[in-house]
């Protein structure tokens, strides 16, 4: 019986020659490591969710830009950034910006946190609606950055001297470590094993 | 449905990359958008914003920024239409098989539409102050959106996948 | 080189992985630790970065908060920003306004029992116009620390106006005693000789006297003797005298926003200390005729009228004006006036014993064998009145100080012809002058008219 393995990114089946301990496989089409599984797949994600989770406070807490017009300086967070854009009747935006920059990380982490959980508890249960979420964490990741374009523009705009200046603020920096790391922790995480029946932890 | 075939696919994809690697250079080297409040104005170009970034010690922000607007699309344009264009031509040199996965990998670092989007939510912001004229590149930049979610539209990865080469065995001594 | 092989193979079709080599055994843990490994320090390092530099919180009190805002108004030191307000609230007695601001860290070494702080707004105020920039930046509140090693503060009381000598402030304070404002206010300048060399701080009652601190800066503070003298340059001076208008305005400055000068007359005495006391005199003309009293000759003329003769009139001679009339009071038994007239130090020389005295105010008539005689001094002492005095040409022994006179009431023709050729008395001690006096009352005028003496002129 000999074992196959579908490559991951281009779907060739090919025949695994041997099993012996150490042995890196490659697919002989595209050139990724064929395993059947990740190794110690949680553990990546968990490290850099973790990570994420870490600098997620810092990255509302701190100002990511601050505002200074004829000399009055006025620094925001980013929820004070959605606050500000509600107040001046954008709400649209206001809902947008919200959602992108503190809901999807948010959703990020706590999803993939969650997923990782439940993996060891009761794995049968909504495997469907499981990948789906995985599917949707997936996409949605990068779109946390707009806060983040955002804010290079007005700071490549908005640099007129005394009359009006916009300069960045470490939470900005701390934000798009948040989502480089939840982008890097979904794309670490093997959705496969949702469909793997009661798994060990580092198998 | 797993994959649909779709005749003439890589003669159009190849062609709607070679058209927005245009856009991007097109958007990268005008101006963007002239930003005018009480009589001093700005033109800035896209590279602009990564710069100043840069100037304010925000240096991995500014880098992260740059990769993620010009520097990952432009790698995975190019890489793309090199191999559709490699394809299109029959031709199947070993490396494209791993090139196109790393291609693969490359795609959602590309954030084309979520800097558009960005840019969007930076405009009303600053409307409300001062005259913003949106540039060449502005418009370049959304034709490039269009026509390079077009190309990775117009042909299945399947498709390229089958015609990429697949190594020979070899059997270690 | 190697051909496409297409998708559609049977299994046993299928290829072969690729092996390329070994690797060791793994590790149990990934090596991706790292990552939160570094994030949580360069959170920690944040946070601790965070609440160090959380600075010091102060409280002051303030009677207004006008143009205050809770986290926004900054608190400044010449100029930049050393923190921002907190909080803003109404004080325990509700009689004043507690505001809460926290500090750079650093400006906690700097809150020392003389900080004070005071809030900056654009104001119109007796130094002029101040605090423009804030119509545009928004007001905020103004720190000048105390001297170093003052005692450790966290409760202060703001100041309602900014203080004049803010900032390092070098100079040299001084007390003017006055019994009215007369136009100073504070911020006031002071000025020496046209220049601008400091300013009036505070003022306050000290009994029924005024007590006014006036701040002279640095550069200038050697102008200050110890015996100069002050006065006020406010407003304006108008006298209406037979001479002419005498309009005398000492600048536009003092004029509106009222001011002090001041001088040393005759020669300069040592320095002046810090905290002394100087008299304010009402105007230059005081001021002066206060130095000058300590000089000249100080003389009594007795009359039984006083016949026109006011505090300032001219003492002349020979049509010259070589001293003034100083005070003029009723005997005390009501039956003669008493006229304490100074001859200024020049001209002591020209009173001698045998000097006569007149009253040249107004006109007197002689009807006389020889005709109708008008006689008049001059038309300036026809209107205002005066005294002059002539010495026979054998002077007699010179007089001193507190010497009594007779005020003839008017001139005797044979007096406007002396001339004597006088020289400064040889030194030595003159003779006192007693004058018989009416009423039989004995005794040098100075026990007489001490209430004169000793009154001080305002």
């Amino acid at each position: 019986m000999t074992a196959v393995i579908a490559c991951t990114v281009c779907t060739l089946r090919s025949i695994m020659p041997s099993f012996e301990d150490g042995i890196v496989a490659h697919c002989p089409r595209c050139g990724e490591h064929l395993r059947s599984r990740k190794p110690y797949p949680e553990q990546r994600t968990w490290a850099l969710l973790i990570a994420a989770a870490l600098l997620y406070v810092p990255a509302n807490y701190f100002p990511i830009m601050t505002v200074t017009i004829l000399g009055k300086a006025q620094s925001e967070t980013i929820l004070s950034g959605v606050e500000h854009l509600y107040g001046s009747g954008m709400w649209e935006i206001a809902t947008v910006v919200f959602f992108a920059s503190i809901v999807v990380p948010l959703l990020k982490i706590v999803g993939l946190s969650a997923l990782l959980v439940r993996l060891h508890v009761d794995p049968a249960l909504g495997r469907r609606e499981r990948s789906r979420l995985f599917r949707v964490i997936e996409y949605v990741g990068r779109w946390s950055m707009i806060d983040m374009f955002m804010l290079s523009i007005l700071v490549a705009l908005v640099r007129l001297g005394e009359v009006a200046t916009i300069d960045p603020g470490i939470g900005a920096t701390c934000f798009a470590a948040v989502v480089v790391l939840t982008m890097f922790a979904a794309s670490s995480f093997d959705p496969r094993v949702i469909w793997d029946e009661g798994r060990r932890p580092g198998e | 449905m797993l994959y649909r075939e779709k005749p003439g696919g890589i003669e159009r994809a190849l062609t709607l990359t070679v058209a927005s690697l245009l856009l991007l250079a097109i958007a990268n080297f005008s101006v963007f958008m002239t930003f005018e409040f009480a009589g001093r104005d700005q033109g800035n170009r896209i590279i602009s914003g990564v710069g100043n970034l840069i100037e304010l010690g925000y240096a991995p922000l500014g880098l992260l920024i740059f990769f993620a607007s010009v520097l990952a699309p432009l790698l995975h344009l190019s890489g793309f239409g090199w191999v559709l264009w490699q394809t299109h031509r029959g031709r199947a040199p070993s490396y494209l098989g791993p090139l196109y996965r790393h291609l693969e990998i490359l795609r959602p670092w590309a954030m084309l539409e979520v800097y558009l989007l960005g840019i969007f939510v930076a405009v009303i912001k600053l409307s409300q102050l001062a005259n913003i004229d949106l540039g060449a590149g502005f418009w370049a930049y959304l034709g490039l959106i269009v026509t390079s979610t077009a190309s990775y539209d117009a042909v299945d990865s399947r498709e390229i996948w089958n015609r990429l080469p697949i190594k020979e065995e070899r059997v270690p001594a | 080189m190697s051909d496409s092989t297409t998708r559609d193979e049977v299994e046993d079709e299928l290829p072969t992985a690729v092996i390329r080599g070994k690797r060791g055994g793994r590790l149990s843990f990934s090596t991706l630790w790292i990552i939160p490994l570094v994030a949580a320090v360069i959170g920690l390092t944040l946070a601790y970065r965070a609440w160090e530099e959380r600075g010091v919180t102060v409280t002051i009190s303030f009677q207004n908060a006008d143009g205050l805002t809770a986290g926004k108004t900054p608190i400044r030191y010449l100029g930049v920003s050393i923190g921002m307000v907190e909080q803003i609230n109404v004080g325990g007695e509700f009689d004043d306004v507690i505001v809460t601001a926290r500090l750079h860290r650093e400006s906690a070494t700097h809150l020392v029992k003389g900080t004070r702080f005071w809030i900056v707004k654009p104001r119109l105020g007796t130094g002029g116009v101040s605090g423009l920039s804030t119509l545009v930046s928004g007001d905020y509140i103004a720190m000048d620390p105390g001297k170093k090693g003052g005692g450790a503060k966290k409760k202060f009381t703001g100041l309602p106006e900014p203080p004049l000598d803010a900032f390092g402030w070098q100079g040299i304070r001084v007390e003017l005693h006055a019994n009215r404002l007369h136009g100073v206010e504070v911020g006031s300048p002071v000025i020496y000789r046209d220049v601008i060399v400091g300013a009036i701080g505070r003022y306050k009652f000290n009994g029924e006297k005024l007590v006014l601190e006036a701040l002279i800066n640095e550069p200038y503070r050697n102008f200050v003797r110890a015996n100069s003298r002050f006065w006020n340059a406010s407003g304006f001076d108008l006298k209406a005298g037979v001479s002419g208008v005498k309009f005398h305005l000492e600048s536009a400055i003092t004029f509106i926003q009222g001011g002090v000068s001041f001088d040393t007359f005759g020669k300069q005495g040592e320095a002046a200390k810090e905290g002394a006391s100087f008299q304010l005199y009402s105007n230059k003309e005081q001021s002066k005729a206060s130095y000058l009293e300590q000089l000249g000759l100080h003389i009594t003329l007795e009359a039984s009228q006083l016949g026109s003769i006011e505090e300032g009139d001219p003492v002349s001679y020979r049509e010259m004006v070589v001293g003034r009339v100083l005070n003029h009071d009723l005997h005390p038994d009501g039956r003669s006036v008493g006229i304490l007239i100074q001859i200024d130090t020049p001209y002591e020389k020209f009173v001698r014993s045998n000097t006569v005295f007149w009253n040249t105010s107004g006109i007197s008539a002689d009807l006389s064998l020889t005709g109708f005689h008008i006689h008049t001094n001059s038309l300036e002492s026809l209107v205002k009145g005066g005294v002059a005095f002539a010495t026979p040409d054998s002077t007699g022994e010179p007089v001193a100080r507190g010497s009594v006179f007779e005020l003839h009431p008017k001139a005797r023709d044979s007096w406007q012809g002396w001339s004597p050729s006088l020289e400064s008395p040889p030194k030595g001690e003159p003779v006192k002058l007693h004058h018989k006096v009416e009423g039989g009352k004995k005794g040098d005028a100075l026990h007489w008219f001490k209430g004169l003496f000793s009154k001080k002129h305002q």
